[in-house]
């Protein structure tokens, strides 16, 4: 089989990785789960198009505690994404480069992320 | 499968779209309480959600393919096997989101009724 010229991205085992890196490696995961949450929402919407009864299987589903984990982590990793996101955009249009910016842009990112988390879980769970 | 510079400006384009949809999604997803039929059956009837719903399905759809490409390109380096993996991959999401499409309109027009 032919083999691409490209190079192949480093094996993440291998190192300690810095913040920076958590980060950057962070939002292809979560672009990746985000997929996933995709084809589940997709499902969901299949069941309430099949009425009442098939909803009742994932009414159960839905509330248990295993499920509402995965809603939060989800919505967790959504906002990573989407944080991290408006990041790599502002790297697009060339911002964001110099010295301790990519560091600062990271915290940034993290502490956008729980916040909007947090945020959505209460409005959610609190309402 | 879009390449190169294309490929660059739809996934940058469809991430400035889902960034004000998908706050709005889930803001008006987390206010209704999800565990009621009623409730989000009442929610996709109405024609903003619905067409809104409608937009993001189709652009996250979108979006997915070109990430999941992007990444599929950086770590799979036999590009026969690579292009399999891709193209299995855009098929799947074409069919979510034809799934996805057709259960909001069922939905929104067996509420109309």
């Amino acid at each position: 089989m032919p083999e691409s010229k490209s190079p192949l991205s480093p094996h993440l085992q291998v190192y300690r990785l810095p913040l920076v890196a958590i980060v950057s490696i962070s939002h292809r995961m979560c672009g990746v789960i985000n997929g996933l949450g995709y084809a589940i929402f997709v499902i969901f919407l299949l069941s309430i198009a099949s009425g009442p009864e098939f909803y009742n299987i994932i009414q159960i589903i839905l509330s248990s505690i295993y499920a509402k984990i995965l809603m939060i982590l989800w919505v967790f990793s959504f906002y990573l994404h989407l944080s991290n996101g408006i990041r790599h955009l502002a790297w697009d249009v060339g911002y964001g480069f110099g010295g301790k910016s990519p560091l600062i842009s990271s915290i940034l990112v993290m502490i956008s992320t729980v916040l909007l988390t947090l945020f959505t879980v209460l409005l959610y769970f609190g309402t | 499968m879009i390449h190169g510079k294309k490929h660059w400006l739809y996934h940058r384009f469809s991430a400035i779209f889902l960034v004000p949809l998908m706050l709005w999604l889930i803001y008006s997803l987390s206010l209704i309480n999800l565990l009621s039929y009623e409730n989000i059956v009442l929610w996709i009837g109405n024609t903003t959600n619905f067409i809104l719903l409608f937009i993001i399905i189709i652009i996250s759809a979108i979006h997915f393919q070109l990430g999941i490409q992007v990444i599929l390109e950086d770590y799979i380096s036999q590009v026969e096997k690579r292009n399999f993996y891709i193209k299995f991959l855009h098929f799947i999401y074409l069919i979510f989101c034809l799934l996805g499409l057709s259960s909001i309109s069922i939905i929104y027009f067996g509420a109309q009724i």
